[in-house]
């Protein structure tokens, strides 16, 4: 995890001003951040402190009321709330990558393993079945998934399985970004542990950079280089994760570090 | 004359409060000021809670630099690590500033000989070239080479602790942080890394580190810096380390 | 004979508003329109939907044949044309040459059409999409923006399980270089009968309330991979009344022992056919 571009150019992602307001009810509030190529931020909170609304906000998923959220893409900086529709959702389809924590939402259940992983290739315009095939093996493979399995339902797998075939069907498109809803909660530790490990990997290996939403601060420290701690729609601190994690400054922080058992 | 120092701390002053715990604020350093020079070695000695290992991470920049300045040489440049932004304290920790803390973070699934040699990958040396040179530092500080593929998490301490000091030792650093390095070793080992520190001086490293065993300062010491006189002693409290 | 019923049983209103729709579908071929699909005197799933079209497009001087799996004796065809002959009076064929409107449910038939004549789908499930993304919000989307990648998916699915593409009926067409459509239930063999086709195709879904549809001489393609081609369905023998082997055959089972034979699915083709080969 220690891969992060070092020249100061431009970020990979700014988070200008971004804010979401349900009705009257504070989804995220005046959220800015930027995030380099190579770097994973960690967005730490309490449930109901406004993570995974700013992490639906950045995806697109929900529309945000204020901000901005800019994209060094391939056809260059976009801000993905206000530019064409049809070109946002092209960007998102072939330079993002989703996970979310439920992996029956993320994934198509009726349809194979090897039919999840090469449908974002097909939707790339890759008309070749072999290829196809070839991708999805290789990438159940990087997963850990005994290739074996490429013809079976994701129903048929186990949650630590179909959270890492969620995340190959996500890395097949050589996403820039990965946004990452609490990808480890849900799962067994010893689970979790295998899912970080292969995280871990692909995201140094392929130069990745990742936004994982998560209230986990072990997870955190272990895959993140900054932190951003949420507590009611707001950042209340932020820095390198051993900062936050061992010189928590803020009252909210300190007693979400402190919180942590320690086996 | 140009300054040979690598590292500068200037004025640096740093204070932690516990909102939880009635607000207590304890002062660690106010206006602290030292300079480090290359292939030197400097000991903080000092009572505990006199902010040894807190020196440490704030050059490290684990701990936030409450004010003042810590410059490092980094190449041609000059930067102050208590103001730079993330990608620099990213980059000083890949090739400038090395750390050995007291206990190894272990990472479930991850070999011995991986966990060492992450340093040599992320400055992208050859994985082939990278194992070679883990696996003879692993064999100097007799770590069986049964183990090496094994996942760090069931050493016992010692082990561990040497692990971790293969990781810190692996890949050379202009500046070196030896946070208690020698603390759970036996006889043997202990001299191996007395051995690996001379080393490391020779190829004019800074040695800044934190010994409990007098007979180590005797070893290699140049400096010794005594903390708790130079605090102010009234402001202190009981420790603010994570010991 | 005095009708109970304004002609073709539809009000006039009604078809109007259904003509409107006709006319943006053929102008946006492949592009599901959305309609006031009305009530009608017989379920859904027993073509609502193509018979609103038909009521809409149908004139005094229209010759009407109605086909249901080719066969024009069938049930369902024979109560759509009692349906039109009653509510329209209208003239009933059989033979599709002759034929002004040919409402169908699963063939187009072996007679190659001809210009002004007017097919008329029944369609069951018009969103080809349906079976990747099941909300509608969605398919509004990935149809708007081309999004059609994922149709692949299903193809995708067929081979790995199969070893070839398996989908031998209602196979995804792209439509004039632009919208994926669904051909409704008809075999894949009548797939490369739509592309540039001298008759005007319609498709209506009753339940759905969409009507979508192929101009005359309008390229439809049928997906497939570049190592797994679009292929045309093959049977060994020919059919065992008129002896055709370029028709699309049924197969029968004749007896309790598993004895089979295969006959033409459309019945006027096999008739006419037969009666060449044996004056």
């Amino acid at each position: 995890m220690s891969r992060v571009q070092e020249n100061d150019s431009l970020p990979l992602l700014e988070v200008r001003h971004l804010s979401k307001f349900f009705g009257k009810q504070l989804g995220c509030h005046d959220i800015s951040f930027a995030v380099s190529p190579g770097e994973v931020i960690g967005v730490v909170g309490e449930s109901g402190s406004g993570k995974s609304t700013l992490l639906n906000c950045i995806a697109g998923r929900i529309q945000s009321s204020n901000g901005a959220v800019l994209f060094n893409s391939s056809v260059g900086m976009l801000d993905l709330c206000r530019c064409d529709e049809a070109l946002v959702r092209r960007i998102i389809r072939t330079q993002t990558g989703y996970v979310t924590q439920n992996a029956s939402k993320g994934l198509k259940m009726h349809i194979s393993a090897g039919g999840n992983i090469g449908e974002k290739l097909m939707a790339n315009g890759m008309r070749n079945y072999r290829q196809i095939r070839e991708q999805a093996l290789a990438w159940l493979a990087k997963v850990e998934i005994d290739p074996g399995r490429i013809d079976d339902l994701p129903s048929t797998f186990s949650g630590g399985m179909q959270q890492r075939l969620q995340i190959a069907a996500n890395l097949v498109n050589a996403p820039k970004i990965m946004l990452m809803d609490e990808p480890t909660s849900g799962l067994d530790v010893s689970v979790q542990a295998r899912l970080i490990d292969v995280l871990r990997k692909l995201v140094s290996g392929l130069n990745l950079s990742m936004i994982l939403v998560t209230h986990d601060l072990a997870v955190a420290r272990l895959l993140c280089h900054r932190l951003y701690v949420m507590k009611q729609g707001k950042i209340v601190e932020s820095g390198l994760s051993d900062q936050i994690l061992d010189d928590p400054r803020q009252p909210y922080t300190q007693l979400l570090v402190s919180s942590v058992l320690k086996p | 004359m140009t300054p040979h120092w690598i590292l500068s701390l200037d004025g640096i002053g740093k204070d932690f409060v516990f909102h939880h715990q009635q607000g207590t604020r304890i002062v660690v350093f106010e206006q602290f000021s030292h300079q480090f020079y290359p292939g030197s070695a400097t000991i903080l000695t000092g009572s505990s809670g006199a902010g040894k290992s807190t020196l440490l991470r704030m050059i490290y920049a684990t701990y936030k630099t409450g004010s003042g300045s810590i410059r490092v040489r980094h190449g041609e440049d000059l930067v102050d690590i208590a103001a730079a932004r993330p990608a620099m304290i990213y980059t000083l920790r890949k090739h400038t500033i090395g750390y050995v803390s007291q206990f190894l973070r272990v990472v479930p699934r991850v070999s011995a000989l991986d966990t060492v040699i992450e340093p040599l990958l992320a400055r992208n040396m050859d994985p082939a070239q990278a194992r070679k040179k883990g696996k003879a530092l692993l064999e100097r500080l007799n770590i069986p080479s049964n183990m090496w593929h094994l996942s760090a998490t069931t050493f016992s301490g010692g082990e561990q602790q040497r692990i971790n000091l293969a990781r810190g030792f692996i890949a050379p650093f202009p500046i070196l942080l030896l946070d208690e390095p020698t603390a759970s070793l036996d006889l043997k080992n202990r001299r191996t890394v007395i051995d690996l520190i001379k080393e490391t001086l020779a190829d004019n490293t800074c040695v800044i580190g934190v010994f409990h065993d007098p007979a180590d300062h005797r070893e290699f010491a140049d400096h010794t810096i005594d903390l708790a006189p130079m605090t102010n002693q009234e402001m202190m409290q009981p420790c603010p380390e994570k010991d | 004979m005095p009708l109970a019923y304004n002609f073709a049983y539809l009000d006039e209103q009604s078809k109007k508003m259904i003509r409107r729709a006709i006319l943006k579908a053929l102008a946006i071929p492949g592009f599901q329109v959305p309609f006031g699909g009305r009530e009608m005197p017989l379920p859904y799933g027993w073509g609502t939907g193509g018979i609103q079209l038909t009521a809409s497009v149908i004139g005094p001087d229209d010759r009407l044949k109605v086909i249901d799996q080719g066969s024009d004796d069938t049930v369902n065809a024979i109560s759509i044309k009692a349906f039109f002959k009653k509510t329209a009076g209208i003239a009933i064929t059989e033979e599709t040459r002759a034929a002004t409107i040919i409402q169908t449910r699963h063939r187009i038939p072996e007679t190659p059409l001809q210009k002004g004549q007017i097919m008329v789908f029944q369609v069951p499930i018009p969103e080809p999409l349906q079976f990747i993304e099941p909300k509608k919000s969605q398919t509004v989307k990935m149809h708007g923006f081309e999004e059609y990648g994922s149709m692949h998916v299903k193809l995708y699915e067929d081979i790995a399980k199969f070893g070839r593409i398996a989908t031998a009926f209602d196979y995804p067409v792209q439509v004039h270089q632009r919208y994926i459509m669904s051909p409704s239930p008809i075999p894949k063999y009548d797939n490369p009968k739509l592309h540039q086709s001298p008759a005007i195709h319609l498709f209506g879904a009753g339940r759905e309330k969409r009507i979508y549809a192929v101009p005359p001489f309008t390229d439809v393609v049928s997906l497939d991979f570049e190592d797994y081609p679009f292929e045309l369905e093959q049977w060994d023998g020919a059919c065992a009344v008129c002896g055709s082997q370029n028709s699309f055959l049924d197969e029968i089972i004749t007896d309790d022992k598993g004895t089979r034979v295969f006959i033409c699915s459309d019945t006027e083709y096999c008739r006419n056919n037969a009666g060449k080969s044996n004056p």
